[in-house]
């Protein structure tokens, strides 16, 4: 074996210096300014058996399994600003039909937010990406249409975030950081469609066109968006944040140049360039999961997480007393019960767990199923009920006689959507 | 949404408004006094539009 020490090794023709077999380097350091591409292995900080005696600093990024890790975030674990991304959590229900205005989550967190374009049914769907770990995803199926469209009319799902929740954007400030939004989609409507960014507090928003490429096919998008330097998210439990999905829009949203980069927002700005109407065809579908919405301009893989974790994070918008796969209304054997021992003083209170952001509308259901009754187990009736709610619980009081001892009987649900 | 039958309701004390019973889209609700609450938002829209709240019995 012979040595040759050099000052500086060069590639001959280009800037690739290739190694065939390996490169042993029991300095202290090697410093390569441009890509390191390695076969096998790279060891690093080993120098006898394996224990470590040197860092490998990477100031770019990470590309792992061809999987690009971010340099900004510094998040491994909580990355996804969005919640229930994987469409896991579907507490209201798994199937609406006849969906004509907003108002529909068809899994929580995940807004159906329409106005005069056709109906529509809104399912928690077993159809998902083949090989991706996902189970269930959120699908539209147009089944009456609106092929003209009235000038305001408009199809999106919506999903609406906390400013506190997303201080790491840094956004108002000169480090606002980029993000992206990667996220798989299927339609059977080709074309380009249409992902806005909407800064709630300040009134400002941010457009991206993306094409389905292939009809009834899962294909996954990324869209990165520059950070915004102006207008700063509110510290609080209140909307900041919307990430809107558009299938559909009226001559309202479009005809301006489309809001590439950020600005105050302005209707007709919106969804310029979008071609396709979802709403024209009962053959009409689109479905989206595996949405994540992290810092930084590379899309990391999906963060996937415990259904228990999901679920709290959802129930600080919405949360019920039922089994989490049971559908309010629904009449069952099991139900909160309280036995009254005041005539007049007959409250019955519930603590939240979690919390949730505000305080929240609340349905009472009887043990039949009916809303905004109380069902009294001694007599067999039905009551009226009034209900005081706050972020951290609720009162409940039967609106009409009840007779000390007499026992009652019901769930609840309680919302506090943003 | 669509909005009927909404009427205050005294929860806690014989003097203060609690919440506002309502029907909104033929679900009984009660909704709080809160302006951070969507359904008390559409509500204040709903009176706007020259609607009225029915006092607490």
């Amino acid at each position: 074996m012979s040595t040759v020490k050099v000052d500086n090794l060069q590639a001959r023709s280009d800037d690739v210096l290739t190694i065939p077999s390996s490169l042993n380097v029991t300095g202290y350091s090697a410093n390569v300014s441009g890509n390191v591409s390695v076969a096998r292995s790279l060891a690093v900080g080993y120098t006898d058996g394996r224990t470590p005696q040197a860092n490998l600093e990477v100031t770019g990024n990470v590309v792992m399994s061809s999987m690009s890790y971010p340099n900004a975030g510094g998040l491994w674990s909580g990355r996804n600003m969005a919640i229930n991304g994987a469409m896991q959590v579907a507490q209201r229900g798994t199937s609406f039909t006849s969906v004509t205005a907003s108002g529909t989550f068809g899994v929580d967190r995940f807004l159906y937010h329409l106005a005069n374009a056709g109906t529509w049914t809104v399912t928690q769907s077993t159809d998902v990406p083949t090989g991706q770990g996902f189970l269930k995803a959120l699908r539209v199926d147009c089944t009456a249409t609106q092929a003209s469209l009235a000038a305001g009319a408009y199809a999106r799902i919506d999903h609406r975030l906390l400013g506190q929740d997303l201080i790491r954007l840094k956004k108002g400030t000169a480090n606002a950081e980029k993000f992206t939004v990667s996220f798989w989609v299927k339609s059977n409507k080709t074309g380009t469609y249409v992902l806005e960014i909407d800064d709630d507090d300040n009134s400002r928003c941010i457009c991206q066109l993306y094409t389905v490429d292939t009809t009834n096919t899962w294909e996954k998008k990324v869209l990165t968006f520059d950070g915004d330097t102006s207008g700063a998210l509110g510290d609080d439990a209140n909307r900041s944040w919307t990430i809107e999905w558009w299938f559909a829009s009226g001559t309202d949203w479009k005809g301006g140049t489309l809001q590439t980069t950020w600005a105050s927002k302005v209707n007709n700005t919106r969804t310029t360039g979008m071609t396709n109407n979802l709403a024209d065809s009962t053959d009409n579908d689109f479905a989206i999961t595996g949405v994540q919405f992290e810092v930084g301009e590379y899309a990391t893989p999906f963060e996937f997480e415990p259904q228990a974790e999901t679920l709290r994070k959802c129930q600080r918008y919405y949360q019920k007393s039922y089994a989490e796969t049971t559908t309010p209304g629904t009449s069952v054997a099991s139900y909160l019960q309280a036995k009254v021992d005041d005539s007049t003083y007959n409250f019955i209170k519930v603590n939240f767990s979690p919390v949730m952001r505000a305080a929240p509308t609340v349905v009472t259901y009887s043990t039949t199923g009916a809303s905004g009754k109380l069902r009294n187990l001694s007599t067999g009736a039905d009551i009226d009920e009034t209900v005081a709610s706050y972020a951290e619980g609720i009162m409940v009081h039967n609106a009409s006689v009840v007779t000390s001892g007499q026992n009652i009987a019901f769930h609840y649900t309680a919302a506090a959507e943003i | 949404m669509e909005i009927s039958n909404a009427k205050y309701t005294k929860v806690v004390d014989a003097e203060t408004n609690s919440s506002i019973r309502v029907t909104i889209d033929g679900i009984v609700m009660n909704v709080p006094l809160d302006v951070n609450n969507t359904h008390y938002q559409a509500i204040q829209e709903w009176v706007a539009e020259g609607n009225t709240i029915t006092p607490a019995s």
